[in-house]
């Protein structure tokens, strides 16, 4: 069986933002063998825990897109350089290849329509019905073999 | 016509910011500011919320500095129940409060500044970054990054969650320290320890190596702020606050935190979102103050731990006459020394046997309508200053940031950096001038409230501004 891992991250207090934790929330709650990980933002600390599994997947909130998307990622950069505290997903996979000289086999990023970032601790109607959307693609994805 | 060169947004700082150089008639710089883009609307959002909400809530402002805001808002809670809490639970809250500092401080220095450090101000770009690091020292690297984990591996053992835990309460703490915890939190020490000295070995170098310049960032005399104990040492959980100037003058001391508002005061400007807290009595812009790892170890008598101490002597010995180092780069000195106190500081407490007590929390009600929070966050001191009814609902909520708190004097440094590096004459700015700038504002080590990183979404707003400051252009996207 792959060591899979969840990592939802975004703002609690900014509505939408929010999307990729209420998702792998509902993740856990349905795979107790997916290990998940609920973050504010992405860390690079992460890096050392994402080099031990198999597959990575990180959901966040996304302002481009009208239905849930899943993209496959591979190691890479920013354009400008991680800036601040910030650090994306493709960053985070160089930061293990770089540093623990392992990758997972499969990394992908979920993303989740959002639209609303003012302070709430409330979904929108849209993402909420997203989140569940997103759920079902990622319980297929779990169960489809794709990532057994 | 006057020129206007905008850097947006400011790299490997938290938020979104940009900085805008003014040029003049001459070609000299006229004028440069900071300015902050995001609004922090939060305070009005906790209206309404109950007291024992707040740690919860207040703790999920920020993605970098959860647990300060954890504490902080505890101990505006404690104030309105006035209790005073069990000895274990001040302890408690004293191991989140430097776990906090290593973390955020490890990252600041190895992830943020070291590439500017190691790799050279005017080093490739593309590679002036934790990539370019790992190519050029791998280890040190790797070490920096489990430093900070040893800092969120405290956090998380204490609050159960890696961020926004809601583990420190009114009234002390939730849950008990594990005897099997406490080990593996120690276990950790040695390696600190060991890691801190050699961020403090290379920061040496770097002294040397940029000799030179390191004169012109940010290189002013200011008010320094922040908490000391009783007898003047390095407090970062309780004490007083103490207020001295740039010649080691002491203008205020043994102040009650909860007094801050008769000592501090917040302009606003109509170009950042950032307010502009100042010191009263000199009123605004005058009353120009500093808080933060540079102002605590320069204010403080002594630290109590003892390779801490031995280092803020020889910190002290780098400010010439005056026993003040008014440098703002030296913030980065300032930093390791608090990492190297908070490393020996954290085995002190988890050696100490009543870290394993029991009695966790002193349980009352409401018994005041008003209470302030005050501790020192990595990037200063913090408070938190609620009003509340009856119940326990809060009624307005006042926030003080550290960040806020040195908003004056990064405008300052930009302005001294942008002065003396930038030649208007010759009508070029090379890119490691621009990284000098943004270099003077990363020595603060700004949080501005980490919002929303969605995908796709990066704010931006340029503005172009004439001589009289009157928008000619502005873009968004």
């Amino acid at each position: 069986m792959n060591k899979v891992l969840v990592i939802g991250y975004g703002n609690t207090l900014r509505g939408d933002d929010a999307a990729g934790i209420r998702a792998a929330e509902l993740i856990a709650k349905r795979f107790a063998e997916v290990e998940c990980v609920l973050v504010h933002q992405l860390m690079p600390e992460l890096a050392e825990q994402i080099s031990g599994c198999d597959i990575v997947i990180f959901i966040d909130a996304d302002v481009n897109v009208t239905q849930p998307v899943i993209k496959s990622i591979r190691p890479g950069i920013e354009e400008n350089q991680p800036r601040s505290h910030f650090i994306s997903p493709e960053s985070l996979l160089r930061l293990s290849q770089q540093l623990y000289q392992r990758i997972p086999q499969k990394a992908y990023v979920i993303g989740i329509p959002a639209s609303q970032f003012e302070f709430s601790e409330e979904l929108s109607e849209m993402t909420k019905k997203a989140v569940e959307e997103s759920v079902i693609l990622i319980e297929s994805l779990l169960l489809s073999g794709n990532l057994k | 016509m006057s020129k206007l060169i905008t850097i947006s947004p400011v790299t490997r700082i938290e938020g979104h910011a940009k900085i805008t150089i003014q040029l003049d008639e001459n070609n000299d710089v006229a004028d440069a500011r900071f300015h902050v883009n995001e609004f922090r609307g939060f305070e009005k959002f906790t209206e309404g919320r109950l007291l024992w909400e707040m740690p919860g809530i207040t703790s999920r402002i920020c993605g970098i500095c959860p647990a300060s805001h954890l504490v902080t808002s505890a101990k505006a809670g404690d104030d309105i129940l006035a209790v005073e809490i069990p000895e274990t639970a001040e302890k408690l809250r004293r191991l989140l409060t430097l776990a906090q500092w290593l973390q955020s401080h490890a990252l600041s220095f190895f992830h943020l500044s070291s590439p500017d450090f190691l790799l050279g101000f005017d080093s490739d770009p593309a590679a002036r970054n934790v990539f370019g690091l790992i190519a050029a020292d791998k280890e040190f690297t790797k070490r920096g990054i489990r430093l900070r984990k040893f800092g969120q591996e405290i956090i998380e053992i204490l609050g159960g969650r890696r961020i926004h835990t809601p583990w420190t309460v009114p009234g002390g703490v939730r849950e008990p320290l594990e005897p099997a915890m406490k080990d593996q939190m120690l276990n950790w020490i040695p390696e600190a320890r060991e890691t801190v000295g050699l961020a403090l070995d290379a920061l040496k170098k770097i002294h040397k190596k940029y000799a030179k310049e390191i004169p012109e960032f940010g290189n002013f005399r200011s008010l320094l702020v922040g908490l000391v104990t009783e007898d003047g040492g390095l407090e970062y959980y309780d004490g007083f606050l103490r207020i001295k100037d740039g010649n080691d003058n002491t203008i205020a001391d043994a102040v009650d935190p909860k007094k801050y508002f008769d000592y501090f005061g917040e302009a606003v400007e109509p170009w950042s979102y950032l307010k502009f807290p100042y010191y009263k009595p000199l009123d605004y812009p005058k009353g120009m103050y500093r808080v933060g790892p540079l102002a605590r170890v320069n204010i403080c008598d002594y630290i109590e731990t003892p390779l801490a101490e031995a280092e803020r002597k020889i910190f002290k010995s780098l400010s010439g006459n005056v026993n003040v180092v008014n440098n703002s780069f030296y913030y980065h000195y300032a930093r390791c020394i608090e990492m190297l106190f908070a490393v020996e500081k954290i085995e002190m407490l988890l050696k100490d046997p009543a870290i394993l007590g029991q009695n966790i929390r002193s349980q009352a009600s409401i018994n005041r309508p008003e209470g302030i929070g005050c501790a020192e966050a990595p990037r200063g001191v913090l408070f938190h200053h609620y009003n509340v009814n009856k119940d326990g609902v809060i009624q307005k909520a006042d926030l003080l940031i550290a960040t806020a708190q040195n908003n004056l004097a990064m405008n300052r440094t930009v302005r001294q950096i942008a002065s003396h590096f930038i030649d208007g004459k010759k009508g070029k700015i090379t890119e490691g001038i621009l990284n000098r700038v943004e270099a003077g504002i990363r020595c603060y080590d700004p949080c501005l409230s980490c919002s929303t990183h969605a995908l796709g979404q990066m704010p931006l707003h340029v503005e172009l501004l004439d001589a009289a400051g009157n928008v000619l252009d502005e873009v968004r996207r």
